[in-house]
């Protein structure tokens, strides 16, 4: 079995050994997605935002929320992996077999990614039919925007692995730069809505051109419209993603020099 | 550089730097020496044990020959390749045995756990299939295999810790406190264990504890290390024979009261003695005296001369917890002063 495959396994059989594990994946997107679709009625659903087509609240929201946990989970699964493992106890036998540090930290994340495209995909379903979004989408327009993306937020995640282990804790920078990218990118309301001052720090964060990109796409946008936000988030991933595979080997060595690999 | 041996290590040294809270990040790091200069050499096939005191420096041994923890100086060599330059193809040699409970994922079943490790060693998946189902066999976990390991025992996670160990089939083995947390029955039967099953006579076990029943029962040689440093290497016979500073004797006498043979200690030679009343009436007493001296037959005459009977004489050998308490403390397991630390450098076997 390859290594991804025995990380998603025993991810996936650990995740299982929780009777309840479906159950609660299945409510929290049956019941934001509710709340969503609820507030979309409230709101008189059905009027456009900014313009398009099937930009309607709840096709706004639900895509934002889509894809805005793919990337999330892309950046929260490694440190967060290494956390759980570095307090299980089981981060140092893993680096005692030969696997790299690279690998083992991007294969301990796999498990919960794919949980995370599994609930797009659901988001995704519902809203192309149950509520009629998306017909018209073309999906080489949102992948082009959607992996460059994902390896932006993965280069993140690698760099605040990178502090957790060296400082054994969570990453607080992290969590405050998904807070603000949250609010700034346009996940649940257009950035129009944003002040007028606060606007233009919206170009600032990745995500904003990973969901535009991608909700263009949803839309049926043909790739040309999308390449400029697909360039811009390639060339931050070719950066990012060195730099934090610096970051994470230079961790670990460190972590090795110090002697503090198996603390927690 | 030996190329035959399991491992090597010359001059090996680790410091650690300690900074000790916010103050630290002005003052700068006070250092703490956990190795100096270890020089070690063990045989492929052999059970080589490490032992020593908390604190001596033993899991910071392994886990540098286990690329844990990278060496401040020195060389260290695992299968003739060192284990700065060459940590991956190390570690494919290598397996661990942790005494730490925490080292499994407990809502996995132990079949699970080790399929899992077995694929880190890209061990295809029906050669690990098999290599699982023989380790589970070997270590006795047929009826538990497919039972989560939270329901396990101590002992059966330890017997599961050794089969995880073995995954790979390593060339060495480390066990970093094989028996910690375990009763001494279990205790004694995971040491038979190891010493029936793991060791095949072409694997090196290399045994890290502070327990000097389990290095006399296991291991081939020893080596005792203390504040970093290793003071003794040899076979437990020699490392016997050369800390075996004093001899002990035991007495049951008669006829004598408790003052008077408290004074034996004023015996020429008497390092100790220890007394304790006996059912019967008799006083039973542990005699240490220096070895080679004339200090036993001078104990029982100064007895009979005082009226006394000596029902019973026997020498008794000193454990080598005794003999380890000598080395280390410098001193008798009674207080008495003896051999110190230092001293013990000039009676390095080899």
């Amino acid at each position: 079995m390859s290594v991804v495959g025995a990380f998603l396994r025993r991810d996936f059989l650990i995740w299982s050994s929780y009777r309840l594990a479906v159950f609660w994946q299945v409510l929290g997107v049956l019941l934001l997605g509710g709340l969503v679709y609820f507030v979309g009625v409230t709101l008189g659903d059905g009027q456009p935002i900014g313009g398009r087509r099937s930009a309607s609240f709840i096709a706004f929201a639900f895509s934002g929320i889509a894809i805005t946990d793919v990337v999330m989970q892309a950046m929260y699964s490694v440190p967060q992996a290494i956390r759980e493992n570095q307090k299980a106890g089981t981060l140092e036998p893993m680096l005692l077999t030969p696997i790299g540090a690279i690998a083992l930290l991007l294969s301990s994340s796999a498990f919960k990614f794919a949980l995370a495209l599994g609930r797009m995909l659901c988001y995704f379903a519902v809203g192309w039919v149950l509520l009629g979004f998306w017909h018209d989408t073309n999906p080489g327009a949102v992948l082009i925007v959607l992996v460059p993306g994902v390896a932006v937020f993965a280069a993140l995640g690698s760099l605040s692995a990178a502090f957790v282990v060296l400082v054994k804790q969570g990453d607080p920078v992290l969590i405050a730069y998904a807070a603000v990218t949250a609010m700034l990118s346009g996940v649940f309301f257009p950035i129009d809505a944003l002040p007028a001052w606060v606007q233009p720090l919206s170009a600032l964060v990745p995500l904003t051109y990973v969901l535009a990109g991608a909700r263009a796409g949803l839309d049926g946008a043909p790739i040309s419209q999308v390449l400029a936000s697909a360039f811009l988030l390639a060339a931050l991933a070719a950066v990012l993603l060195p730099l934090g595979v610096v970051a994470c080997n230079w961790a670990v060595d460190r972590a090795k020099a110090e002697g503090s690999l198996g603390q927690y | 550089m030996n190329d035959d041996l399991a491992v090597e290590t010359r001059a090996l040294t680790k410091r650690f730097s300690r900074r000790h809270g916010w103050r630290g990040l002005f003052r700068g790091a006070s250092e703490k020496i956990a190795l100096d200069h270890v020089d070690l050499a063990i045989r492929p096939g052999e059970i080589f044990g490490l032992l020593g005191p908390n604190g001596a420096g033993k899991t910071t041994l392994v886990k540098i020959l286990s690329t844990l923890v990278l060496p401040s100086g020195g060389l260290a060599l695992v299968g003739g390749l060192d284990v700065t330059r060459h940590s991956r193809e190390v570690r494919r040699r290598i397996g661990m045995v942790y005494g730490d409970e925490r080292t499994f994922f407990w809502r996995l079943s132990v079949r699970e756990n080790l399929r899992f490790y077995a694929s880190l060693y890209r061990l295809p998946a029906r050669g690990a299939r098999r290599r699982v189902d023989e380790l589970i066999g070997l270590v006795g976990l047929e009826d538990a295999a497919d039972v989560p390991m939270h329901h396990f025992s101590t002992g059966m996670k330890q017997r599961a810790a050794i089969a995880r160990g073995l995954v790979s089939d390593p060339e060495i083995l480390f066990l970093d406190e094989p028996t910690r947390g375990l009763d001494p029955l279990a205790a004694l039967d995971l040491r038979r264990f190891v010493r029936e099953r793991v060791a095949d006579g072409r694997r090196a076990v290399l045994v890290a504890t502070h327990m000097m029943a389990e290095a006399e029962e296991l291991c081939d040689r020893v080596a005792f290390l203390n504040q970093g440093r290793v003071q003794l290497i040899g076979t437990i016979g020699e490392i016997r024979d050369a800390l075996q500073t004093e001899e002990a004797h035991e007495l049951v006498v008669d006829g004598v009261g408790w003052h008077a043979l408290e004074r034996l200690r004023g015996v020429p030679g008497v390092t100790s003695v220890r007394l304790e009343r006996l059912a019967s009436g008799r006083l039973f007493a542990d005699l240490r005296a220096q070895r080679g001296s004339r200090a036993v037959p001078d104990v029982i005459r100064a007895i009979v001369d005082a009226g006394g009977d000596v029902w019973s004489s026997a020498p008794r050998e000193l454990s080598l917890e005794e003999m380890f308490a000598i080395a280390v403390r410098g001193r008798s397991v009674d207080d008495q002063p003896t051999l110190g630390v230092r001293d013990m450098a000039a009676v390095l076997v080899r």
